[in-house]
This record gives structure tokens, sequence and C-alpha cells, in this order.
């Protein structure tokens, strides 16, 4: 692969692995500073890049062990939200509505940004960025069916926090 | 979509088994319809998922600083690999390992000062020579010494005088015997009362 192949296939990537990246470091400025960083490494593994099944995947796998590695050097993981959510929302009825909604949104990232790392990064892998299991075992090194009894537990954990969340705020 | 469908899918969801073509059904369910109280929890669990997917578009600063930093390693900048640098970190311990090895097997196993004379008597005066020359230049390093004492007691005489000072001292604390007399000296207002009364007397008379 040369320079204009990576930038066509490799460079747009980016949003993808900052987002993920950003889900294991729990920070922005850090994701950025990785995902440099991941994709110097992927520049440097261009010749190996169209032996894989799934660039996409490949480049998911160097993020996640570059971003692994960095968790190990500082020791701490911390989960501040630094970023803002995603702006687009449904359009809600009225502004009160939408406020709410908001909230509702926060509630879901918070209860995800709380889980282990794996099923973190199971449930941001299929259920945000819509990687099937197979990359999802690749990227992950684990058996296709584990990916699917963890992702099957993360949803439902994920689903009787938010109903807690619920029963707290008096909905 | 009826609700009766979405309820199996969902419970498809929850053991893992949906496929992503299902998945994006429910979304798009949850998304758009008007629901059932109950299903708040997947509302926003979908909702949350769908606004936070990544846009394949691409942010122009990250992009620049991503392609510059692969053009300062391509130039051979500084930007050196990481393997490298750990491997000039090792190469160079290894330096110093042999530098200090080097310096220390001279230092040890160096043999001592080599004797020249080969007269004995002409060795012992060249010895005393230099002895001599080091004991006279000793003595005039510490001659600045002595004189610098000497000075120092000069300065101390003065403070003898602290002894006239403790005198004076022991002067003023036979003020102190003075004041108590001064006190006893009052007994002499109780000799006026009488004297007081006694001239009363008189002027009746």
């Amino acid at each position: 692969m040369d320079l204009t192949g990576y930038k066509t296939r490799v460079l747009p990537l980016q949003n993808k692995l900052l987002a993920f990246s950003e889900r294991l470091l729990g920070d922005s400025e850090d994701a950025r500073d990785a995902v440099q960083e991941v994709f110097l490494k992927l520049w440097n593994l261009r010749q190996k890049l169209d032996d894989y099944r799934s660039i996409e995947a490949f480049a998911m796998t160097v993020t996640r062990n570059h971003c692994l590695d960095r968790i190990k050097a500082r020791r701490t993981v911390r989960l501040e939200d630094k970023h803002s959510l995603p702006g687009e929302l449904i359009d809600g009825t009225s502004p009160g509505d939408i406020l709410e909604r908001k909230d509702a949104v926060a509630n879901v990232k918070e209860i995800i940004d709380s889980l282990p790392e794996k099923q973190r990064s199971i449930i941001h892998l299929r259920d945000i960025e819509g990687f099937d299991n197979e990359e999802i075992a690749d990227i992950m090194k684990m058996d296709v069916n584990n990916v699917r009894v963890v992702l099957s537990r993360t949803r439902k954990t994920v689903r009787e926090k938010l109903i807690l969340k619920y029963d707290i705020n008096g909905h | 979509m009826d609700i009766k469908k979405i309820n199996k899918l969902l419970e498809k969801y929850y053991e893992g088994l949906t496929s992503i073509e299902e998945e994006e059904q429910l979304r798009n369910f949850f998304l758009s319809e008007d629901l059932p109280g109950e299903m708040l929890a997947e509302r926003d669990m979908f909702s949350y998922y769908a606004a936070a997917r990544s846009k394949e578009e691409t942010d122009d600063r990250l992009s620049s600083s991503i392609l510059s930093l692969i053009k300062r390693q391509e130039d051979g900048g500084r930007a050196i690999k990481p393997l490298f640098r750990v491997r000039l970190l090792q190469l160079s311990g290894l330096a110093a390992g042999l530098a200090i090895l080097l310096v220390s097997s001279l230092v040890l196993f160096k043999r001592g000062p080599v004797d020249t004379y080969e007269d004995p008597r002409m060795a012992y005066i060249e010895a005393r020579k230099a002895l001599e020359y080091v004991s006279v230049q000793l003595n005039r390093g510490t001659q600045p010494l002595t004189k610098s004492i000497s000075l120092m007691g000069d300065g101390f005489s003065p403070l003898e005088k602290i002894n006239e000072f403790n005198d004076g001292l022991r002067l003023v604390k036979q003020a102190g015997t003075m004041s108590e007399g001064i006190n006893k000296l009052e007994y002499l207002n109780m000799l006026q009362d009488p004297a007081d009364i006694i001239s009363g007397f008189t002027q009746k008379k």
C-alpha cells in the first residue's frame, strides 16, 4: 500500500479509532495522542495491511493493544467524561423533552463507561460501531461463541442498570 | 412494525442472537415511533448507540498532523522508531559498562612506581631533597596561620573588661537593699499622727 492508498483507506478510519480509544482511555486528549501513534504504526505496517481480511478490524486491534499498553503504563484508568455527547438526538416534542432525552442518553454512556474493559469494548464494537462477532473475536482475541455470551450478558446488564437509574430518579 | 415482532427481536437481542440487520430494524423502530412506556430503557439505549456511531468523515487537523508525523519519520528526522530507540538505549548501556571495565582494569592492574636509580645513595639524596622541599613549603604555608591566631588573641583582651561590668552589677544590687531601708522610713508617718493629736489637745486648752 502506498501513500495514496493509505490516505483513502486508512485515514478515513480516524473517527472509529478515536471513539474506540476514547472509550478505552476515558479521556479525549489521551485518545487523540494514542490515535496518532496508532496511525504511525499502521503506516509502518502498510505492506501487510492488505493481507488482513478487514483493515478496519485490524486497525481496531492495533488501537486496543496500544490503549491497553497506555493504561498499563499509567496504572490508573480515568473514566471522567471530558467529551460532549453526540449532538444528533432524535427530535423531541418540547425543549424540556429534549433535555430529558439528553439526560437519558447520558445515562447510557455513563453505564457503558463503568463496565469492565472486555464488556465495554464488545458493546462498543457491536452495538455502536456495528462490527460482526467474527471481527470482534479477532479484535478481542476471543472465541466467537464467547463473544456472543459476553455480548448477551452485557446487554442485559446495561438494561438492568438503566432501569435502576429510572427507579432512583422516579420515572 | 408490530409490537409482537419487536418483542421477539428484543428477546433475541438480549441473548446475543440477532443479526446486524435485525439490530438495524430494532434501531429504526426505537428511533422513529411512539413507544409504550415500558420500552423506555430500549429507547434510550438505541438512541445513544445510534448517536455515538462514528461517521466516516475526516478531521483535517488530525489528518494533517498524522501525515506530518509520517513525513517526519520518512525524512529520517526525529521520529525514530521506538524499537530503534530502545536498541540505542541498550547499546549506550553496554558502552558505559565497557568503559567502566576498561578504566577499572587500568587502575587495578597498573604497576606501582618504577625504581629508576641504580645507586641507593643517590636515591636517598634525591628523596631527602624532595621531602625537604615539601617541609619548607609546608612551613611557609602555616606562617600566615600563626599570625592570624595571635591577632585573634588581641581581639579577645578587650573582652576581659566584662569583669568590671560584673563589679558594677554587684553595686547596683546593693541599691536593692537601699530601697528596703526607704520602706522602713515610712514608719515615720506613724509618728505624724500622735503629733496631730497632741497639737489638737494643746489648742483646746
